[in-house]
């Protein structure tokens, strides 16, 4: 369990964390939302206790980072933003290198290794030099040094960043893995990544935590059916005409024909009202076959200035 | 602490730096050897080992380099950082590292005098002494090398910084004996001298807590000490600046041992040289971490 009370960090005159507080429980996925610069690093480095904290307190499974840094390290992983590899070691030297330096039993290691390069999936690049791989196997021996000696909590920061999409399932599902055993934090600023893998997500703006929940309440909250893009087929004009009858829908937006015979439109109400069956209405009693129809996916930033406006300021 | 330690040790070897480094020192103490001793048909073997001196102020800067500064570099402090390691711990084992093959290069340089032992009278006493004087000289420079590599994460700059201060320190006594005479010996200069020292330790607590009643308080009183002693015994301050020079000069100290002379005075001077360096080291990495 890690436990963050009232966590500060100030760079001279410039607050990079900002009075965090939060906890992750055993067993507990939990994501780092935000743009750069909102802290997630930062407050990454703090729990692993690479830098100290202004003020505030870190506490890994009882143990104070700061008090009993020792202690608190044997249950943390770090995979960092760049994975912190020997170029000039080779894979199996290197995790054997963290596997001592993490203090793993002698007697322990080399299954230990074994089983981890098995579960990352990187057995069969053991011999080779850690400087020539690319970044999906880097990135994949990083998380193997994370899970050195199998800590309590693992904390990863952006670890999809620079991997292929195939990559990038593989490794949602080895955090989901991973998860079901260890405690989990790891940040992203891609939403979709954090609310496919995290239990509970944190929205960081500014050094502060403007919102946590699960991702499935946090998204519900924000979007509201106001903005639907739906595909109907028939006429231009004489859709547009039809709509004007449903007060409802406030805008509708020709975006192009993508199929024939068919037009797309982006309908907009107003906001917390749901325009979805105000748009089937319509379109039914015209006779316009609705051939699709989605709620535009907010995107981080719109969910960011959302949030953020409901907290009164709008800069970011 | 140990898997650091087999670690960096790997490193030297597994990389050109382990291997160069003997074969130069080795080469270098081989031609000088033949030089001296083969061609002038002399047992003199401790002045060969004079010449360690300077090849150490070029070599070791380049056993040190590395340590700190790739980590910072390669982002691996991440590592070494967030691991159960103690930061004093990784700061004794990269030490080790490089004194460890520093020690292996002096070890080889010993076959030199046994190749030429048998064939005259070498007295082995001043070698042995001169040896264990460079394994202290070694370690002194060592740390500072680590301590300059933990300030930077450009070897280049830390090779560099790391001669020129070794070159100040090798330089101190001919520094010294230049101020020993003229202007700089008289009492008013080392009053300056001292006041100098004063303003820096201000602006060391200034820096470090903000307060500045804080800062001027204490070297006010210390100025204060010093001016009351002046008045009261002025000779205490002539050729201060020298004395205080004298005691930093690192090659001083040194020359004792290559004459063969064994002084406990120099041992701890050297071994606390060595302690306060990596003391600075623990403290420069924490501070870091601290900012």
């Amino acid at each position: 369990m890690i436990e963050v009370k009232n966590l500060t960090k100030r760079y001279g005159q410039h607050c990079a964390v900002d009075n965090i507080s939060f906890t992750a429980e055993d067993g507990e996925i939990v994501g780092f939302l935000g743009p750069n610069g909102a802290g997630k690093t930062t407050t990454m480095n703090i729990v692993t206790g690479y830098i100290s904290a202004t003020e505030g307190d870190v506490i890994i499974n009882g143990a104070d980072i700061l008090a009993e840094p020792e202690k608190a390290k044997r249950d943390i992983g770090y995979l960092p933003d760049m994975p912190p590899v020997y170029g000039e070691m080779r894979v199996d030297e290197y995790l054997r290198f963290v596997a001592e330096i993490k203090k793993v039993k002698a007697g322990q290691r080399t299954q230990m290794i074994e089983d981890i390069k098995e579960s990352v999936k990187i057995a069969d690049i053991s011999s080779r030099l850690i400087k020539n791989l690319s970044k999906g196997y880097r990135q994949r021996v990083g998380l193997a040094q994370a899970m050195m000696g199998y800590p309590k909590a693992i904390i990863m920061d952006e670890p999809t960043v620079g991997l292929d999409p195939k990559q990038i399932i593989e490794m949602r599902d080895l955090v989901k893995k991973l998860g079901k055993k260890h405690t989990i934090i790891l940040s992203s600023h891609i939403l979709s990544e954090v609310s496919a893998v995290c239990d509970r997500v944190m929205i960081i703006s500014k050094g502060k935590i403007i919102a946590s929940d699960t991702p499935e309440k946090l998204s519900s909250g924000l979007t509201h059916g106001h903005q639907m893009a739906v595909r109907v087929k028939g006429e231009a004009s004489k859709i547009l005409s039809a709509i004007e009858e449903f007060p409802l829908i406030k805008t509708a937006k020709e975006d192009g024909s993508h199929e024939p015979g068919a037009i797309d439109l982006i309908m907009t109400g107003e906001e917390d009202v749901d325009i979805r069956e105000a748009i089937f209405a319509c379109m039914a009693k015209n006779n316009y076959p609705i051939l699709s129809m989605k709620s535009l996916d907010l995107s981080l930033e719109e969910i960011f200035l959302q949030i953020t406006s409901g907290e009164g300021s709008r800069e970011s | 602490m140990t898997a650091i330690l087999k670690k960096e040790l790997r490193n030297y070897f597994n990389s050109w730096i382990g291997y160069v480094f003997l074969f130069i020192l080795v080469g270098l103490t081989g031609i000088i050897f033949s030089l001296i001793n083969l061609l002038n048909q002399s047992t003199a073997f401790v002045n060969v080992m004079s010449y360690f001196t300077i090849f150490m102020l070029i070599l070791m800067p380049v056993l040190t380099m590395r340590l700190f500064a790739e980590e910072a570099r390669q982002k691996t402090d991440q590592l070494i950082f967030t691991s159960p390691v103690t930061v004093a711990g990784i700061v004794a084992a990269k030490f080790l590292a490089a004194l460890i093959l520093a020690l292996i290069g002096l070890a080889l340089t010993f076959i030199f005098p046994l190749l030429i032992a048998p064939y005259g009278t070498l007295s082995f006493a001043p070698v042995l002494t001169a040896y264990l004087g460079y394994i202290l000289l070694i370690a002194a420079f060592i740390a500072v090398g680590v301590f300059i590599s933990v300030l930077t994460d450009n070897q280049i700059i830390a090779a560099v910084g790391t001669f020129v201060v070794m070159l100040v320190f090798y330089i101190m006594d001919w520094i010294a004996s230049g101020l020993s005479s003229g202007p700089a010996a008289s009492a008013t200069a080392s009053i300056i001298f001292i006041a100098a020292l004063l303003a820096l330790l201000a602006y060391l607590i200034y820096n470090s807590t903000k307060n500045i009643y804080a800062a001027s308080l204490l070297p006010l009183i210390l100025l204060a000490v010093v001016v009351a002693l002046y008045v009261a015994r002025p000779a205490v301050f002539d050729g201060l600046i020298v004395k205080v020079i004298r005691w930093f000069s690192i090659m001083d100290r040194f020359n004792s041992f290559n004459n063969g002379v064994i002084n406990i005075a120099d041992i701890v001077y050297y071994i606390t040289f060595t302690i306060a360096f990596l003391y600075f080291s623990v403290n420069a990495i924490e501070k870091r971490r601290w900012a």
